[in-house]
């Protein structure tokens, strides 16, 4: 295996992990040949999952997430399906220690191969990105929602990939347009401007929005056009204006070029200052470096590690910051769609006013960012007693003397009342993950196995019958835990929603908005027990917090660093990033979500790229 | 100037074409090698209930007798259409791997975002486009409720490196692009953009060169706008559409996204007939709706409940995985009634855009006889997420190359690359293969 190695791996020292794993053997694959591959097999195989072709593989590992997707399979115990009447399917738990024990070999293999460093290559800005950028260069703000189009997302739900953010006519023709009207509000023709349209620092400028150092050859080209426009008879502003269209229109603003040129194909090389400077506040502020980031830059002291830790908990804890926990938080948990696509009634639901949706994603939010902020350990998440509530959120968790919340800004609660700790009773959560007039324990359930545990429930198979009026009568219990109790008992469901509905069904205490409740939406008494698949029995979000902390703790743990890290880079995670999640999910849990961050920010994947 | 023909007016029209019987090659365009053909796609999301495709033909000629009743409003253009049976889409289907796979007849690997190659608008885009703003269009009505910003749901299109096109939503940011002055007045810019690219290009990674030239493709289907906008032919066309019935000016840009959603897509698909009108797209495609559209569709009369919800017609508890837990049905005949209805009020306006096409004149002809249109879904019934026998037809003369008035019932099983395949030799391309068909469905 050494020669698959890439020789700038040696450089980089993962060297504990690749020392556990170097030795692994790979179990044999014998079993999966036997059971499996027959129906799994060339272009016609089944679910069109061809076992063949993975297993022929040179290197097993670089088939991880699909190896993954079998072992989900396996484990809930839909595959391999009866071979007959007599059959019941499954595996016996000898071939079943046999085949996990093959696919842990993968596991193995993938941290021990892994580690190359990917590269996302120069994706443009998306919205979000472009809209501060301009903010930040111009000292002028424009509604860009209004301006740009909404990002498509992929991946699990993030938008900033350089797969999906493409340029093309209408991008462009907008993105245009974008720059024109926040220059026109940044230059009015009469009052305060930000820019002085007599003596513009051009140097500042282009340096702000090329995000690295202006060489001599742009300066004089920027400055020349300056001039030749005033020379040409135009006004000061309007020679301005067009100067920086042209500026704010060229593909080392709108792209991250920042760390593109000097590219050797196939040869992995350190990010640079300015790269790095980019990637950071990326990360945090969602838009470009500030001056003081650029100088530290500029002069390489950012490469030192002292210096990156002071300038990572400098942007952390500016107000910009608070775009990190909007983004981060509204792309992994799903609440950014609250108020958009998960919208009640405004007739009927008169309490749901856009503004209270508005105050339950940012409180969403800023409980994520205290965490990163405070270096709060992986508990908090799940149990944390403070939050970020408003008046007219107080008012809807029916918090104490509401009317003493300021109106509008946030106030930190110290300590929340008990039904409202951790992020589970989060109504930006509970509200994200129901159905507009009801709960759904499946939608719930679903979104902690995906979401919070990285282990999603395969899809549905396509025989799986629906949860439809005769199981509502058939059911031996009222309502929906008797309904679903009855979809589970038919056998192609069972196996899933043993999983999905328990989790779901903790939280039953809040209603499909957020509002604690006692009785469900058929007047039934609230029963909030549930238990995870290794039999561990709970109640209520406090009871599951426990659980997920004690039984799940290691999948919660990866999947938080898969998901930031993921945020991190703005790009979807190949199998050789196994390896850092691996390692970040450990600083998580010996440290907390500050270091995380910092493990992310020092982690190989961060620092270097290979340019394709 | 000429009004668009009223409802009481259509109805005479459809009355007098039925009484007259013409001959088809009557109702063929006359050829005119200098007239390009363009072709559109028009996709509609969720499928039609079982049956409620199916015309009435004759057997021995394969003539189209009736079209289904709910497919009444199209029934006035029915000379001009040719109904496939039969055809389907063996890699893949369903709301979200059939949406992003209905045009490339590829495989949907979701975590590659890969659907299996360019998709047919693109390929004939930057075969036949050259020399357009933006040659192959890509317009989507913008999605309300789950899926309204996923990927395969809102993406048709995919260019030739394998990378999902965009569809704008926006009628505003349509016009802007196409018929918009301001950017294209300055092509210092644009030479100054070029020149950025031009110097950047040497020193970076390959896929930041791909990165590059995508940037660069978009420079130039600005610049190109400097030219578009002064042809001759192109003042001469967009004044003349105002005189011919256009709700519209072409000359003022919409003010916003129209309240009514019948507006919105009427004035998106009028947008789509003013960028092939003139040449400044040459294909174009339109997605009714996303793949999974959860749009309430109360927009449509007596109808209750999301659009998707809707198509699962079968089931009337209103207490699915895909309900909204508000809205249940009475029974199923009613379920499928407002299901109909709703493919209807689709049908209305592509019927409307047919006639937007017949109104534009071109030639001896009209800029339907030299188009080819494609309309349908990725799902046959949409309750049981069927995969054969997916509702399509195509409109349209093809520029002499369609022979319509006709049903194609020659088995089941027929890929529908195979009309992919044809749609591309009707736009006079030289491909002998689209996936994996090799032979082209019989239009002619």
């Amino acid at each position: 295996m050494e020669e698959r190695l890439h020789p700038s791996t040696a450089q980089h020292l993962i060297a504990p992990i690749a020392l556990l794993f170097a030795l692994a053997a790979l179990p044999p694959q014998d079993l999966v040949e036997d059971l499996c591959v027959d129906c799994h097999r060339g272009t016609g195989a089944e679910a069109g999952f061809d076992l063949q072709a993975l297993l022929g593989r040179e290197t097993l590992a670089s088939g991880l997430f699909d190896w993954r997707r079998a072992r989900a399979m396996v484990e809930s115990g839909a595959m391999p399906p009866p071979s007959g009447p007599e059959d019941p399917g499954g595996l016996d738990d000898g071939e079943r220690a046999e085949i996990l024990g093959f696919l842990d070999g993968i596991e193995s293999q993938a941290l021990e191969l892994g580690g190359h460093p990917g590269h996302e290559g120069a994706r443009r800005l998306t919205r979000a990105e472009l809209g501060n950028a301009l903010q930040e260069i111009l000292g002028s703000k424009v509604a860009i929602e209004d301006l740009m189009p909404e990002e498509l997302v992929a991946n699990n739900g993030f938008e900033a990939s350089p797969d999906t953010l493409l340029v093309h006519p209408t991008w462009l023709a907008r993105a245009a347009a974008a720059v024109r009207l926040t220059l026109d509000a940044a230059l009015p023709n009469e009052g305060p401007t930000s820019i002085d349209p007599l003596d513009p620092d051009l140097g500042a400028l282009i340096r702000s929005a090329f995000r690295r150092p202006v060489t001599d050859d742009e300066l004089a080209r920027y400055r020349g056009a300056l001039t030749d426009r005033r020379m040409a008879g135009a006004s000061p502003r309007e020679s301005l204006r067009a100067t920086l269209v042209q500026i704010l229109a060229s593909p080392h603003f709108l792209l991250r070029l920042e760390d593109s040129t000097a590219a050797t194909d196939g040869e992995a090389r350190p990010v640079s200052a300015h790269g790095l400077a980019s990637r950071l506040s990326f990360l945090v502020w969602v838009g470009p470096p500030d001056a003081e980031l650029l100088d530290l830059a500029d002069s390489g002291r950012l490469l030192d590690p002292a210096v990156l830790d002071a300038q990572l908990a400098r942007l952390l804890a500016d107000p910009r910051a608070l775009r990190f926990g909007r983004s981060f938080a509204g792309q992994w948990l799903g609440t950014r769609s609250l108020g958009t696509r998960v919208k009640p009634d405004p007739i009927d639901v008169a309490f749901m006013t856009d503004s209270v949706m508005a105050d339950m994603r940012d409180e969403v939010a800023r409980f994520l960012l205290e965490l990163f902020r405070a270096d709060l350990p992986l508990d908090e998440l799940l149990l944390g007693e403070f939050s970020y509530v408003t008046r007219e959120l107080a008012e809807f968790y029916g918090l104490e003397d509401p009317a003493t919340f300021p109106a509008g800004a946030p106030t930190r609660v110290a300590a929340m009342p008990a039904q409202r700790r951790g992020l589970l009773t989060k109504a930006g959560v509970l509200a994200t993950t129901a159905y507009p007039d009801r709960t759904s324990p499946v939608l719930r359930g679903a979104w902690i196995l995906d979401d919070l545990l990285g282990t999603p429930p395969p899809p549905p198979p396509p025989d799986a019958g629906e949860l439809d009026e005769e199981l509502f009568e058939e059911a031996e219990e009222p309502g929906l835990r008797g309904a679903l109790a009855a979809h589970r008992r038919q056998p192609s469901c069972a196996s899933c929603h043993a999983r999905i509905d328990p989790l779901g069904f903790a939280l039953e205490g809040y209603d499909q908005f957020g509002r604690a409740r006692t009785h469900d939406w058929d007047g039934e008494p609230v029963d909030a027990r549930g238990e995870l698949p290794d039999g561990t029995s709970f109640a209520g979000p406090d009871g599951l917090a426990a659980a997920l902390l004690r039984n799940r703790r290691s999948d919660l743990a990866r999947e938080i660093a898969r998901r930031f890290l993921r945020y991190s880079l703005g790009r979807p995670l190949a199998w050789q990033d196994e390896r850092a999640v691996v390692e970040l999910s450990q600083a998580l849990r010996d440290g907390g979500f500050g270091a995380l961050l910092r493990a992310t920010v020092a982690s190989r994947p961060f620092r270097w790229i290979e340019p394709r | 100037m000429k009004p668009l023909p009223n409802p009481s007016r259509r109805r005479f029209l459809r009355g007098a074409s039925a009484t007259l019987a013409l001959p088809y090659l009557e109702a063929l365009a006359p050829r005119d090698a200098a007239i390009p053909t363009r072709a559109i796609w028009l996709y509609f999301p969720n499928g039609v209930a079982e049956g409620s495709w199916k015309p009435r033909w004759n057997a021995r000629t394969g003539g189209l007798t009736a079209l289904h009743p709910t497919m009444d409003p199209l029934a006035r253009h029915r000379q001009h259409l040719v109904v496939p049976r039969g055809l389907y889409t063996p890699r893949g289907n369903g709301h979200g791997a059939g949406t992003a796979t209905w045009l490339t007849g590829g495989e949907w690997e979701h975590r590659e975002l890969d659907a299996g190659g360019a998709s047919v608008d693109q390929i004939a885009g930057e075969a036949l486009g050259g020399d357009c703003i933006v040659p192959a269009l890509t317009l989507s009505a913008r999605g309300e409720g789950h899926f309204s910003t996923d990927l395969p749901r809102n993406t048709l299109s995919w260019n030739r490196s394998g990378r999902p096109v965009f569809r704008e939503t926006d009628p505003r940011a349509v016009f802007q692009l196409l018929f918009g002055s301001e950017a294209s007045a300055d092509s210092s810019l644009l030479d100054s953009l070029r020149e950025q690219v031009a110097q950047l290009e040497g020193r970076v990674s390959a896929t930041d060169r791909a990165r590059l030239q995508e940037y660069l493709q978009a420079i130039r289907g600005l610049e190109r706008r400097v030219a578009f906008a002064q042809k001759e032919e192109t003042v001469r066309r967009l004044s003349r559409a105002t005189e011919l019935g256009f709700d519209f000016d072409p000359r003022v840009p919409p003010a916003a996204i129209p309240s009514d959603h019948g507006d919105y897509l009427d004035l998106m698909l009028d947008l789509v007939a003013l960028a092939l009108w003139p040449g400044a797209s040459r294909v174009a495609s339109m997605m009714l709706d996303h793949g999974q559209s959860n749009r309430y569709a109360t927009f449509v009369p007596g109808v209750q409940g999301t659009w998707h919800a809707v198509s699962h017609w079968r089931d009337t508890s209103g207490k699915t995985e895909d309900d909204d837990g508000v809205t249940s049905w009475k029974d199923r005949r009613t379920k499928r009634a407002m299901y109909d209805a709703i493919v209807t009020w689709h049908h209305a306006r592509v019927a409307r855009f047919l006639d937007r096409l017949a109104a534009l004149p071109e030639g001896g002809g009209t800029l339907l006889d030299h188009s080819v249109v494609v309309y349908g879904s990725s799902i046959s019934d949409g309750h049981e997420h069927g995969e054969s026998n997916l509702p399509l037809l195509v409109a349209g003369g093809g520029g002499g190359a369609i022979r319509g008035g006709r049903v194609l019932d020659q088995g089941d099983e027929i890929s529908m690359s195979r009309l992919h395949l044809a749609t591309l030799q009707v736009l006079g391309l030289p491909a002998g293969r689209f996936a994996e068909a090799d032979s082209p469905l019989d239009l002619a």
